[in-house]
């Protein structure tokens, strides 16, 4: 019997429950896509009214979340010592300062 | 961090500096910038069917948290056109690097790049590659 990633939901404690959402349907094999207007694309979709519910900072990070294991998937195509190379650089561009005025 | 047509089109051919980017800056809860005109120039530059679908990514729903488009509105088309004329040169050259220098005037950022000279002229800051 197919798992109904739905069932858990309820209207009380929706912020848990979409990140059990997102566990679930991504159990499925099916793609997790959470967009900034809370409806999950893909293969399923979530009821709008419960994703309307949850804090939009939980969503943000539901959705970051997803950026992220895309980004893991993408990388996991390249060499890896390319990709650890890559990444040492890309942590200092997320040290800078807010506002540089000009290039170090 | 905004990013310009140059660095999209080096992601295009298949360099991993700009994925590693997007990792790094959405578990540092920070967003990258991307002006939409630099987008489709980098697009447009593409010449294979890969090339297009490595920049089509970008447009990923589960980017959108770390990837801002920023969109050229009319005003902000106005304001550029008032942009001086510097290294960034004329005519279609000028039409990509415009909304990335305006841009990045507007919300005092660095340029991430493969042609940081262009940016020295207007005296905004830039990264490029390691």
């Amino acid at each position: 019997m197919a798992r109904d990633p739905y069932a858990k939901i309820g209207v009380d404690r929706a912020g848990d429950q979409l990140g059990q959402l997102a566990d679930d349907v991504a159990a499925t094999g099916q793609p997790v896509l959470l967009t900034k207007r809370g409806a999950l694309t893909g293969a399923m979709l979530a009821p709008i009214e419960l994703l309307r519910a949850v804090p939009p900072a939980y969503l943000d990070q539901a959705i970051r979340q997803a950026g992220e294991a895309a980004v893991d998937n993408y990388l996991a195509e390249f060499d890896p010592e390319d990709v650890a190379a890559a990444a040492a650089w890309a942590e200092g561009l997320t040290a800078d300062p807010p506002h540089v005025r000009r290039s170090a | 961090m905004i990013v310009d047509h140059t660095f999209i089109a080096e992601h295009g051919k298949g360099g991993v500096f700009l994925a590693s980017a997007i990792g790094a800056y959405s578990r540092a809860r920070k967003v990258l910038v991307i002006p939409l005109p630099s987008l489709l120039a980098a697009a447009g530059s593409a010449t294979t069917p890969a090339a297009r679908a490595r920049i089509s990514w970008l447009l990923s729903p589960q980017l959108s948290a770390v990837i801002r488009l920023q969109e050229v509105e009319e005003d902000d088309a106005r304001a550029m056109l008032d942009l001086p004329v510097l290294a960034a040169g004329e005519g279609l050259e000028w039409a990509a690097w415009a909304p990335v220098v305006w841009t990045a005037q507007r919300l005092e950022v660095p340029v991430l790049t493969l042609n940081g000279k262009v940016y020295e002229a207007y005296g905004i800051a830039y990264r490029g590659l390691p």
